[in-house]
């Protein structure tokens, strides 16, 4: 069934996405399809609005990541032509990586596994734009990355760039 | 309410499922923990679990976060850990930036206080690059006559006579400058000492053409340089020796022009053109003679002669002709020009201390009447030589 198929009683065609730790959300095809794997997957599986398909997903994707990206699919399935045109869109997925790091580095992961491009080029960005004007030891406290240079190393890449360290 | 005994699914599960799963009739809840077990197989396929680049991200999708970062951030990436440091300096990087459309153009221009180039350094512009507005020192005696090439976005500093010694003490030392790393570093030593010869890059190797030697000899031998194996190899020669020459590529040639041969008294007009592909060496009669700067812009070699220094000579290799464009100076008939490129436009730096010139630049592309402007960017000193190299 291609997307936006009406059924024959009328109701749209609805799928629901459960995380590992219970929680059922329920979405509409349109806003499914915003993901590349669950497009493929429901092209094979369909799904209807009285017997919705029944997607799980890995315990890495929590329901607070999903509500994310489903937020994300939802308001994107909808596009530029509702509530404000595409201002308030781009103004939306602005606001939507706003997120403390793990929560940043989750939805990151989880946009990649469903395969939802433009939020995956969100989220890079909003790695990317946390990273630039740090010092090398913010990155490496942010990200909790431990260095492995020896002492002589550290010591030869802090007089190359002293204000990578600033 | 939801069932996966869809007949569809059947194709989907059997992707998936194990096979003696397969074999009983599937309850839903079974179903369920099976699609489970699989997803958490893929998430542990998408994760290096030795050393992620980013805990909690896979491989792929950390390289395109770093791979956004701006450059001038980069040596503060490759400050972090061996994993980034490793990352930022490969080719995988540049090309993912790339593909990312993040790559930028930097311009390096070798400053000095005069044109004899005894105090110099290397300064930076790319709008972006205030952080490394001077680069450290080039390692070693300062030099003259050597030749630069682009490199895998780094800057290569081949051979060259030492300033204080003279012509007599001729270099065979070759240098890198990595600016993701911000770091000098040596690489293999040329077979042949050598200054004043012409040096470019083909196909992702450096060649070196002619020069003087250590005696003052003139050569016609030719070494290539292999970044991958870091070794210099000698290859044909010159049928004739060649010096104060320089080179450009296109296409997979090598062009050698301009200079003296030993063969011609004077200046030679010939072209030696060298194709790695059949290794062997032709000439052409179409060269231009006396060039103080080149560059290399689209497909086209901006050329500007000694004689002239209010005309552009521009060569097209595809049609193997020459035309010229007129500089719009005023002012010092003294002034000489060291050429640059940035963002599709050719540069023209200053050669001499000239306080009132402001850098002209050039846009082949642009209508014409508006292809000369002026450049926001002036070198604190006379430009000596001058790279552009994106990354």
């Amino acid at each position: 069934m291609s997307e936006g198929t009406k059924e024959p009683d009328g109701g749209e065609e609805k799928v629901v996405l459960k995380t590992h730790d219970g929680q059922e959300f329920t979405v509409d095809m349109a806003t499914a399809n915003q993901s590349g794997t669950l497009k493929n997957l429901l092209s094979e599986v369909g799904s209807s609005s009285n017997n919705p398909q029944v997607i799980p997903l890995p315990s890495s994707i929590t329901s607070r990541v999903l509500g994310k990206v489903v937020e994300y699919c939802q308001r994107h399935a909808a596009g530029g032509g509702r509530r404000g045109g595409m201002q308030a869109l781009e103004q939306f997925d602005e606001e939507l990586v706003e997120l403390d790091k793990d929560m940043l580095l989750d939805v990151t992961y989880a946009a990649a596994f469903l395969d939802v491009p433009r939020l995956l080029d969100l989220t890079s960005q909003a790695v990317a734009d946390a990273i630039k004007n740090m010092s090398v030891e913010e990155v490496r406290h942010y990200f909790g990355v431990v260095s492995d240079f020896t002492e002589e190393e550290e010591k030869v890449i802090r007089s190359e760039c002293p204000w990578a360290f600033e | 309410m939801p069932t996966l005994a869809v007949p569809g699914l059947l194709g989907f599960r059997r992707q998936f499922v194990d096979p003696e799963m397969q074999q009983l009739n599937i309850p839903m809840q079974n179903s369920l923990a099976t699609l489970q077990k699989v997803a958490d197989g893929l998430i542990t396929q998408m994760q290096d679990l030795d050393c992620p680049i980013i805990p909690g991200l896979p491989d792929d999708v950390a390289k395109i976060c770093l791979a956004l970062v701006p450059r001038c951030d980069i040596p503060v990436m490759g400050a972090v850990c061996k994993t980034w440091r490793s990352f930022v300096q490969s080719k995988e990087f540049l090309t993912v930036r790339k593909d990312a459309k993040q790559l930028e153009e930097w311009v390096f221009v070798l400053t000095g206080d005069d044109a004899q180039g005894g105090e110099s350094h290397w300064e930076v512009w790319g709008g972006s690059g205030e952080k490394l507005k001077e680069l450290l020192p080039m390692p070693g005696p300062a030099k003259a006559g050597f030749g630069v090439a682009v490199l895998d976005a780094k800057l290569i500093i081949v051979a060259g006579y030492v300033v204080d010694g003279g012509t007599e003490c001729v270099s065979n030392d070759v240098y890198q400058y990595d600016s993701r790393l911000n770091r000098w570093s040596s690489l293999a030593k040329m077979s042949v000492a050598r200054h004043d010869f012409a040096c470019d890059v083909v196909n992702g190797l450096i060649y070196a053409v002619g020069g003087i030697g250590a005696d003052g000899e003139n050569l016609c031998s030719v070494e290539v340089y292999d970044p991958d194996k870091d070794r210099w190899t000698l290859i044909e020669s010159l049928r004739r020796p060649r010096w104060g020459c320089f080179a450009c590529s296109f296409d997979g040639l090598l062009y050698v022009m301009g200079g003296r041969s030993s063969f011609t008294i004077g200046n030679s007009r010939f072209v030696d053109v060298y194709s790695p592909q059949h290794r062997s060496w032709y000439d052409m009669k179409i060269g231009c003679v006396m060039v103080t700067t080149h560059a290399m812009l689209g497909k086209k070699l901006f050329c500007m002669g000694w004689r002239n220094q209010r005309r552009l000579s521009i060569f097209d290799p595809l049609e193997g002709s020459w035309h010229s464009v007129s500089v719009p100076v005023s002012g010092s008939c003294a002034i000489g020009f060291c050429f640059g490129i940035f963002g599709g436009k050719l540069l023209l730096f200053s050669v001499k201390d000239e306080p009132g010139y402001q850098t002209l630049s050039y846009d082949p592309d642009a209508p014409v009447g508006s292809q000369w402007q002026i450049s926001s960017f002036k070198p604190s000193g006379v430009c000596l030589c001058s790279v552009t190299i994106e990354a």
